[in-house]
């Protein structure tokens, strides 16, 4: 219990005195339309009616920018347990910090395991943003809330999804800012979240809607792609590929708390 | 298991085939095919991101025999976007794969299985949205020869069709994104043979002897349209009606589904250019789904004169494609603007019945090269590309009778277009201007347009 | 030439990274029916053991899980290998405690010498086992989860040697595991 308070008490400390060097942007409360989600049947009054779904997020803090290759450089320097000669096989796979030491120093870091994005944001007192907390703040554009269903927003982030990448990855700060002031949410890389083995697309995808009606109660599936919501629906299956210690060239993770 | 040799297998990029299998044996397969997403051209002047297998559309060709245990790679380049798999319709067992072989970008999946039925079978990409991933051209042939092998012909070549939805209309220049709503209201851009309208013309087109035995590996990856498989000009000795191993004679034209396949063999008597069509036949005027098999050799009059023109399937009437004048990119400036503008249009619009290098195709379409019809009257070669022509004429003293249909092109495009053909091919030297072009009245059927 | 290099270092990572993936390297801390606090790698002791995760409020799937887990010890004893453990893991940290853990375990007369039940100290922890054994999970916030199923089993380091993700694999792929790592334990 008494470790518990200590890291309480740092976390504290972290936030108010090193508030604007990890760059963490204030994301407020709400609830956001889960397109990617089926509608549900719902009994009222003896009669079915189906709802649309919605995700519920509480206040929440997300780094404005994603950890750069600079960033995750000196956190190697103090956490050699994390260096590609040390780490644990459980943790990495063959692509861990592959490139590395030629990525710019003000490139996101990628090639990063799960296991890895998340022992970083421990060592700053922070955590993975939950894929709730991802998809709401990720949702927001330079002035809307939810853009999930703006078409020049959805253009913009299909663009990327289309776009095969030849070139060295850009620097963050470099595609947008959003409303809450967090860069590159879409069009930089992908990003870990804490919970993103909660998806259940099993990569033999046309089975999944049955596989969900058999072992799960109630949960909304992943509902079929119309064209409002298949870019969020190729994220749930990209992140439906991963394990905890893939790493992959254009994945890499920011921060929250 | 223990004492079985093994073997990589052979791919090839499409038109082509592996080679027969000539060894008695099963064996221990291994295939290693690798995804890569890139963009290519789906038409002249007109860009596209493919996902690929082995980096062409359709996939490679995987050939393997009945008994063989095949282990196989998939990879997934490091610069993929998205994740991807495979289902291969040969493989019996889960999802053909598809979940063994889910696979994130720069990593590799490897799963067995033992081809037990012979066939000609399509394999395809069935990661979420499948639909896309087959609409981008996430599929390919995999053939698993009987024991016995298939009977000898002279020549194999690899065909499949496929149908695509981007933003802009067909022709439409510069990088084109894929339309979901296209997609899913089953309304393609474009429907080609090999990922492209020009991969089967021109230079590309394929080749055979007269005399000579040719097989063709027909596949239709969709994700939509069924394919109504046809050759102007041949009729299929066999038809090993969708991939089985019995063939039905003496056939016109064959279906093939979506996710589908056939193999079709025939002798090549005399020479032509044999013409491959969806005989859906908008889709081969008008969406790009047209390849020309070049037959060279001695004629022989007896099967054929050259009197009579072959059977044709042309739209009758007029096939008003309106030209939306804001899609427009580019706007000539100059002469050689005209030219090189002119030959996109040339080779989007007019290539197919008349051929890349405007000579046309004897007894069906007329020739524009050295041609004394087109030079014999500028005004009423801007009315027939405006307006359509149809009926008998004669052009270098052989008569035609056709249907050409209006093909909707703006009045700038038409005077580019016939400065082009104007400029090439021993035609006589002149420009047409936009103004032209415009002082030809449309015709009456072909004024009242889409309401 | 550009990807023959890569090869080259994947090749050299690759046998970098050779040695098993072993669950030694997750040091969170654990709760036993008991109370105890221990790592999810010391209770596995010097045997082979295999382990899942469930939660006891599940009415479907983890009985299951449970059933299936007797019906492969019954194969492996029918093979000679009699000593091997099992670890129940919970991903419902709110509601399965070390006391409702036990309760569970006696009511369904389960050997405490050879089963353990573990209780997770956050939320956190019980994410990070469940990635690390490749188990998909989510807390649906009605008192129930949805999840996939895997059992693996793990060596006598916590090595993790195979593992079936569908209850209705047989047990062939983990008897194998289990030969190939004693034929390679007799020759070291």
């Amino acid at each position: 219990m008494k470790k518990l308070e200590r890291l309480v008490l740092c976390i504290v400390l972290l936030s108010t005195l090193s508030a604007g060097a990890s760059g963490l942007v204030s994301v407020s409360k709400g609830r956001l339309e889960a397109i990617w989600l089926s509608p549900m049947s719902v009994k009222i009054k003896n009669q079915t009616k189906t709802t649309r779904s919605f995700i519920q997020v509480k206040d929440f803090k997300l780094m404005a920018k994603a950890v750069t290759v600079k960033q995750f450089k000196e956190f190697l320097e103090k956490n050699s347990d994390w260096r590609k000669d040390k780490v644990s096989g459980l943790f990495t796979d063959a692509n861990y910090l592959h490139g590395f030491e030629n990525a710019r120093d003000n490139s996101p870091v990628t090639n990063v395991s799960w296991f890895a994005a998340r022992a970083y944001c421990k060592s700053q007192g922070l955590r993975l943003p939950t894929l709730n907390e991802w998809e709401y703040a990720a949702a927001a554009s330079e002035t809307l809330r939810d853009a999930n269903k703006n078409e020049l927003f959805l253009k913009r982030i299909l663009e990327w999804y289309g776009e095969p990448q030849t070139e060295q990855i850009k620097e963050v700060g470099s595609i947008y800012k959003n409303l809450y002031g967090a860069y590159d949410m879409h069009g930089l890389i992908w990003e870990w979240v804490e919970d993103f083995n909660t998806t259940f697309v099993t990569g033999e995808s046309r089975e999944d809607s049955s596989f969900n009606k058999d072992m799960f109660c109630g949960a909304g599936s992943l509902a079929s792609n119309d064209k409002e919501n298949y870019a969020a629906f190729m994220r749930f299956a990209f992140r439906s590929s991963l394990k905890g210690k893939s790493s992959i060239w254009n994945l890499g993770f920011r921060c929250a708390q | 298991m223990a004492d079985q040799s093994s073997e990589v297998a052979v791919l090839t990029a499409p038109p082509h085939v592996p080679p027969p299998i000539t060894r008695s044996k099963s064996v221990k397969l291994i295939v290693n095919l690798e995804v890569i997403e890139k963009k290519m051209k789906i038409s002249d002047g007109v860009d596209y991101t493919f996902w690929t297998f082995g980096g062409t559309v359709p996939g490679s060709f995987i050939r393997i025999r009945e008994g063989d245990d095949v282990e196989f790679h998939l990879k997934n380049h490091p610069s993929s976007k998205m994740p991807h798999n495979i289902d291969l319709h040969a493989v019996t067992g889960q999802g053909g794969g598809a979940a063994a072989s889910f696979t994130s970008p720069g990593h590799e999946s490897v799963f067995s299985f033992k081809a037990i039925n012979p066939g000609l079978y399509v394999y395809h990409c069935a990661t979420a949205p499948v639909g896309m991933h087959i609409a981008n051209g996430m599929y390919g042939l995999i053939l698993v020869e009987p024991k016995k092998g298939l009977s000898k012909v002279d020549r194999e070549y690899y065909v499949m069709q496929g149908d695509f939805y981007t933003k802009g209309k067909f022709g439409v220049q510069g990088y084109q994104p894929f339309d979901m709503s296209k997609a899913i209201d089953e309304k393609p851009t474009y429907v080609v043979f090999n990922g492209s309208t020009n991969s089967l013309t021109g230079d590309n087109a394929i080749k055979a002897k007269v005399g000579e035995t040719v097989r063709l590996f027909v596949g239709n990856g969709g994700p939509n349209l069924v394919s109504s498989f046809h050759v102007i000009g041949e009729i299929f000795d066999k038809v090993y009606r969708e991939g089985a191993m019995e063939y039905n004679t003496n056939i016109q034209t064959t279906l093939i589904p979506a996710g589908g396949s056939a193999i079709v063999e025939y002798k090549v008597e005399v020479p032509s250019n044999l013409v491959l069509v969806d005989h859906s036949i908008f889709r081969t005027f008008n969406k790009g789904s047209l390849g020309i098999m070049k037959v060279e050799g001695p004629e022989n009059k007896e099967i054929f004169t050259g009197k009579t023109a072959d059977n044709i399937y042309l739209p009758e009437g007029g096939a008003i494609q309106k030209v939306n004048d804001k899609e427009k990119i580019t706007t000539a400036a100059s002469v050689e603007d005209q030219l090189k503008l002119g030959k996109t249009v040339f080779t989007n619009s007019c290539a197919a019945c008349h051929q890349p290098d405007g000579k046309g195709i004897a007894g069906a379409f007329p020739p524009l090269a050295n041609a004394d019809y087109f030079n014999a009257d500028a005004k009423r070669a801007i009315d027939i590309v405006k307006n359509g022509k149809s009926g008998k004429i004669t052009v270098n003293g052989a008569p035609y009778n056709g249907v050409m249909p209006a093909l909707g092109l703006s009045d700038e495009d038409i005077a580019n277009v016939l400065t082009y053909v104007s400029n090439n091919w021993g035609n006589k030297k002149r420009t047409f201007t936009k103004t032209e072009v415009s002082a030809v009245p449309v015709a009456k059927e072909n004024s009242g347009g889409e309401h | 030439m550009k990807k023959n290099i890569y090869l080259a270092l994947l090749i050299i990572i690759l046998t970098q990274l050779s040695q098993a993936a072993s669950l030694t390297d997750i040091k969170s801390k654990w709760l036993t029916v008991d109370n105890k606090e221990q790592s999810v790698s010391s209770t596995v002791g010097q045997s082979y053991t295999l382990i899942a995760m469930v939660y006891t409020g599940c009415a479907h799937a983890c009985p299951m899980t449970i059933s299936k887990i007797q019906r492969i010890l019954k194969d492996f004893e029918a093979q000679g290998f009699k000593n091997v453990n099992v670890i129940l893991a919970s991903f419902d940290v709110k509601n399965d405690r070390p006391a409702k853990l036990k309760k569970y375990q006696l009511e369904r007369k389960l050997d405490v010498n050879k089963w353990n039940f573990l209780s997770a100290a956050s939320d956190d922890d019980a994410r990070e086992l469940s990635v690390a054994l490749g188990i998909s999970y989510k807390d649906l916030g009605d008192g129930d989860f949805s999840h996939s199923n895997a059992i693996t089993l793990l060596g006598p380091r916590a090595e993790i040697l195979a593992s079936i993700d569908n209850l209705n694999a047989s047990s062939d792929k983990l008897i194998e595991a289990l030969k190939a790592h004693t034929a390679k334990a007799k020759v070291q």
